[in-house]
């Protein structure tokens, strides 16, 4: 598995590369503490869209199923990938308000963005298992629709957070919030390991 | 006889194909070249070795293991090449063979290098920039890289001109001298086979018409070629009839018994020894104009 979480950040280093050096000077000029909290989020979305857009391009998924490697091996992969990337980019973000006055965010925050990103990671992967190699079909875009109006809904949720609500008085809001999320990626890993198990090429 | 590749009565349906009852066996330090026109399932019978479609019966076994249950093990130990190599094309040989020589642990990295330089194969080149054939020696270079004991080939000939597909046939052959590997290769140009097959199974519409040595092949089918009319296939002939073509010129007749036909025929008709493209083209043509 470490090897293919290692392909991917080889494949995209060159993206990665670009994305650091653009957030840096994003940074180094002050830009607005909105951009800083989500860009690392957008970038979280963005590298996957590129590893799987190059997987597509190159049709790679026969040829990794021909490797000595389980199919289920394959599917944690871009799971543990996608997790880390997130990792890193919240990381990215944290560090990032450490040293600029007046931009820190809290940990909740911390907790409310990658919640929100995991969800639509969790979305995302059954449907692209699923549906991701019939590109053409028309029940893929609709999805597609969809997983767009779930973003939609996501970016909705943080304008309340950044509006002032205080979920705090909402006691043990982040546990639930957690013990979901932890069920759900769990459920859509399963999920997405029995779709790509019955995957034909 | 020790047996790399074991399948037995091997089905797959689809809407508007079905793959019957394939059963073939491929002995330790020999290659078997799965031979049948285009769409006749040579591909679908590898891909379902490779368990990249899934069989709906029968059974298959590599190096004597299920092929389902221990397919890391097994994997480990083939080297596979599809008809059309799988690569980011964006990068070049070392970086492609960064990605891959990780995922065996019997990798040999010397060897890749040495491979890399007796098939004229430049290291820093893009693979997007390879020839046909130069990528399929990219991809047998990865592939004999890890100490692959079974070589398992989709048409690697098809496309490539013919310096390099005597070029590949003779690497092919090369692999078998020390008896320790096998290789498994489709293809629908007999010639190949004709070259370096010592076994040959022969799909037809789904089913599998026949599969052994290539001179017990070559020693039972014969055709009997005469003219029009001259011919009854009364009695006991038909029962050897495999594959028949009647054309301004006469009649061409596919007999699976050679010695047993050239006594039924009347006199001044006669049979030879098919070759394998007789034995393709006749059998494809089938029993339907008799």
């Amino acid at each position: 598995m470490i090897n293919l979480i290692r392909k991917d950040f080889f494949l995209l280093r060159g993206v990665m590369f670009t994305w650091i050096v653009g957030y840096t000077i994003f940074i180094l000029i002050n830009f607005s503490s909105t951009a800083l909290k989500f860009l690392p989020v957008f970038m979280v979305f963005f590298l996957l869209a590129s590893a799987l857009a190059l997987d597509d391009r190159y049709n790679v998924d026969p040829f990794y199923c021909s490797l000595p490697l389980k199919r289920s091996t394959i599917v944690i992969a871009r799971y543990a990938f996608s997790f880390l990337l997130m990792f890193a980019g919240l990381l990215l973000n944290w560090l990032a308000s450490r040293f600029i006055p007046g931009q820190s965010l809290s940990l909740r925050a911390i907790f409310y963005i990658f919640s929100g990103a995991a969800f639509l990671l969790v979305l995302f992967f059954p449907l692209n298992y699923r549906f991701g190699f019939r590109l053409e079909n028309e029940p893929f875009k609709i999805l597609g629709s969809l997983l767009a109006i779930a973003a939609a809904i996501f970016g909705l949720v943080t304008l309340i957070l950044r509006a002032g609500i205080d979920f705090g008085r909402i006691r043990y809001l982040e546990f639930y919030l957690a013990l979901i999320l932890s069920g759900m990626t769990a459920f859509s890993i399963l999920l997405s390991i029995a779709f790509f198990r019955r995957r034909e090429w | 006889m020790e047996y790399m590749l074991e399948v037995k009565s091997v089905g797959k349906s689809y809407p508007g194909f079905n793959l019957k009852d394939i059963s073939f066996s491929l002995p330790r330090g020999y290659i078997m070249g799965l031979i049948g026109p285009n769409g006749a399932g040579k591909t679908t019978t590898i891909k379902l070795i490779m368990n990249l479609l899934r069989k709906s019966s029968g059974e298959i076994r590599v190096f004597g293991l299920d092929h389902i249950k221990n397919e890391v093990e097994i994997k480990s130990r083939i080297g596979f090449v599809y008809d059309t190599p799988i690569f980011y094309e964006h990068l070049n040989l070392l970086q492609m063979k960064a990605i891959i020589a990780p995922f065996y642990k019997t990798w040999d990295d010397g060897k890749f290098q040495s491979l890399l330089m007796n098939f004229d194969l430049p290291p820093r080149k893009k693979i997007k920039t390879l020839s046909r054939g130069m990528k399929m020696k990219y991809a047998l270079a990865l592939a004999l890289s890890h100490e692959a004991e079974l070589i398992i080939m989709d048409e690697p000939t098809s496309g490539l001109d013919p310096v390099f597909r005597r070029e590949l046939l003779d690497i092919l052959h090369g692999l078998i001298e020390n008896e320790q590997k096998s290789v498994l290769f489709s293809t629908h140009i007999t010639s190949d086979l004709e070259r370096v097959a010592d076994f040959i199974a022969f799909i037809n519409r789904g089913e599998l018409v026949f599969s052994a040595s290539k001179e017990e092949i070559l020693e039972k089918y014969g055709v009997i070629r005469a003219g029009k009319n001259k011919i009854s296939m009364a009695g006991g002939l038909a029962r050897h009839v495999r594959g028949y073509q009647e054309s301004d010129f006469g009649i061409e007749i596919l007999t699976n018994n050679l010695a047993d036909s050239k006594d039924l025929l009347p006199e001044g008709v006669v049979a030879e020894r098919a070759s394998l493209e007789d034995i393709v083209f006749l059998t494809g043509k089938g029993l339907k104009e008799k």
